[in-house]
């Protein structure tokens, strides 16, 4: 044990002794933790649209896919950090109602295996520098209709994310390709 | 308990913060990191057994942590041949997992009559101090936030292997720092979760929180579905389904509600109710 080791807090559980080991805290331990005097602010509410409303053909064997930024932020963290994102719909387009005051953490299903469309969804994730969210469709196949219109800007959310202070073990992921 | 510290953030006067500005209380659990590793594990190619009827869970310790207590923990991974698509949430259908027992993380590979080709299994593992299983509610104050100036005092503790001074104003390092918000647990434990119309009896759509408001939370899977019946019950999965849930959620003051996505959403989880508002800018 270094010397640094020898400085700290700890606190057993109640009704514990310090000796048996098993505390509940222990100030050498890394915590999660969000650094708010930093700019830009890494814990913040953002309002946004879900973005285009993507036209795409549906085609008659492979899906047509489209993606697009809606939101970065540069994080300044010397890794990709570990955030928590909580998407909470305000308002939807006409056939979402149920989704109205509901939320989502990390990400947000707009179109869900949608038969006749496709699957639609916002995003959070990072990368060495920044922390996005992106706007991702699907179209699904074999309903070759013509081209389909997706939901992006009918829906409204507001977002409520925190960048964390240690390493990301998830960064994120597109949940529809 | 009478005695104990408290801490608040820098600009909050410690005797009227809300729990969430609390940066230390010495009666909670945090979000403390027990172990952060790296794993790379090699797994063999394995000949298919002779019958379906025959078929085996093979087990290959990724990490052993020795908490006597199924920890909370996260973990994500891909293998040579691919990603792991069974960590998805749809993962109980899946040839390999990765799951906690109360001593040791493992990878959990299905063996059937197509056998099994040889794949390295890499990727991050983070341990916690929390036993999430066990039922867990910490004091609660639930006062209205007052404000204080802005000082240059306060406290910060170093973190074992942080690499920064006590001073600095760095964003990583240090376990406690007035000047940061530090996320503290509020509960955590199991349940079993439903949005059947007819659910069975003592089942719920809700996890009771009493937080006060809507607040942040993390989820993941338990007692896994075993098609094979091995016990190795009480499981726990954590992964991307940590960062997913296939439901969408509503608040109130003291539950979280779930209904699933197109399809029913239901099974035993465990879960941490964090005193971190979902709502609040603080």
């Amino acid at each position: 044990m270094s010397f640094r080791n020898d400085f700290g807090i700890a606190f057993a559980e109640d009704n514990k002794d310090m000796s048996d080991g098993r505390w509940r805290f222990d100030s050498r331990k890394p915590k999660w933790a969000v650094d708010v005097k930093v700019d830009p602010p890494r814990l913040r509410i953002v309002t946004m649209d879900g973005g285009t409303k993507f036209v795409l053909q549906q085609p008659p064997a492979t899906p047509n896919t489209a993606i697009e930024t809606l939101f970065q932020q540069e994080h300044k963290m010397p890794f990709p950090p570990a955030f928590l994102c909580f998407f909470y719909v305000t308002d939807v387009p006409p056939g979402h109602s149920a989704d109205v005051g509901k939320y989502q953490n990390n990400i947000l299903d707009m179109n869900y295996n949608n038969i006749s469309l496709g699957q639609e969804a916002l995003f959070a994730t990072v990368d060495d520098t920044n922390f996005y969210i992106k706007h991702a469709a699907k179209t699904n196949v074999d309903f070759g209709q013509g081209p389909s219109t997706f939901s992006g800007s009918d829906f409204k959310v507001r977002l409520r994310f925190e960048i964390l202070n240690l390493r990301a073990v998830y960064l994120g992921r597109n949940p529809i390709f | 308990m009478d005695t104990g510290a408290v801490f608040a953030q820098d600009g909050v006067d410690v005797r009227n913060a809300a729990d969430y500005q609390r940066v230390l209380d010495s009666r909670w659990r945090f979000m403390e990191v027990e172990y952060d590793v790296s794993f790379n594990i090699g797994l063999p190619a394995v000949a298919g057994v002779a019958t379906v009827a025959d078929r085996y869970f093979e087990k290959t310790l990724v990490y052993t942590h020795a908490l006597g207590k199924i920890p909370f923990f996260e973990t994500d991974a891909v293998s040579s041949i691919g990603t792991l698509q069974q960590l998805d949430f749809g993962f109980w259908s899946s040839t390999v997992g990765i799951y906690a027992d109360a001593d040791t993380v493992f990878l959990r590979r299905l063996i059937s009559t197509g056998g099994a080709v040889a794949e390295t299994i890499s990727g991050r593992l983070r341990v916690y101090n929390l036993p999430i299983l066990e039922a867990y509610a910490a004091p609660k104050t639930f006062i209205q936030s007052g404000s204080s100036p802005e000082a240059n005092t306060g406290i910060q503790f170093l973190e074992e292997s942080g690499g920064v001074s006590l001073g600095d104003a760095s964003s990583i390092g240090f376990s406690i720092d007035t000047r940061k918000k530090i996320l503290s647990v509020h509960r955590h434990g199991q349940v079993t979760l439903s949005d059947s119309l007819t659910p069975p009896a003592g089942v719920t759509d809700a996890i009771f929180h009493d937080v006060g408001y809507p607040p942040t939370f993390l989820l993941a899977q338990t007692n896994i579905v075993d098609p094979l019946a091995v016990d190795y019950d009480p499981l726990i999965y954590i992964g991307p389904n940590m960062n997913y849930i296939p439901a969408k959620i509503s608040s109130d003051t003291s539950y979280l509600h779930f209904k699933g996505i197109q399809a029913s959403f239901g099974g035993t989880f465990g879960y941490i109710i964090l005193k971190d508002p979902v709502e609040l800018q603080q």
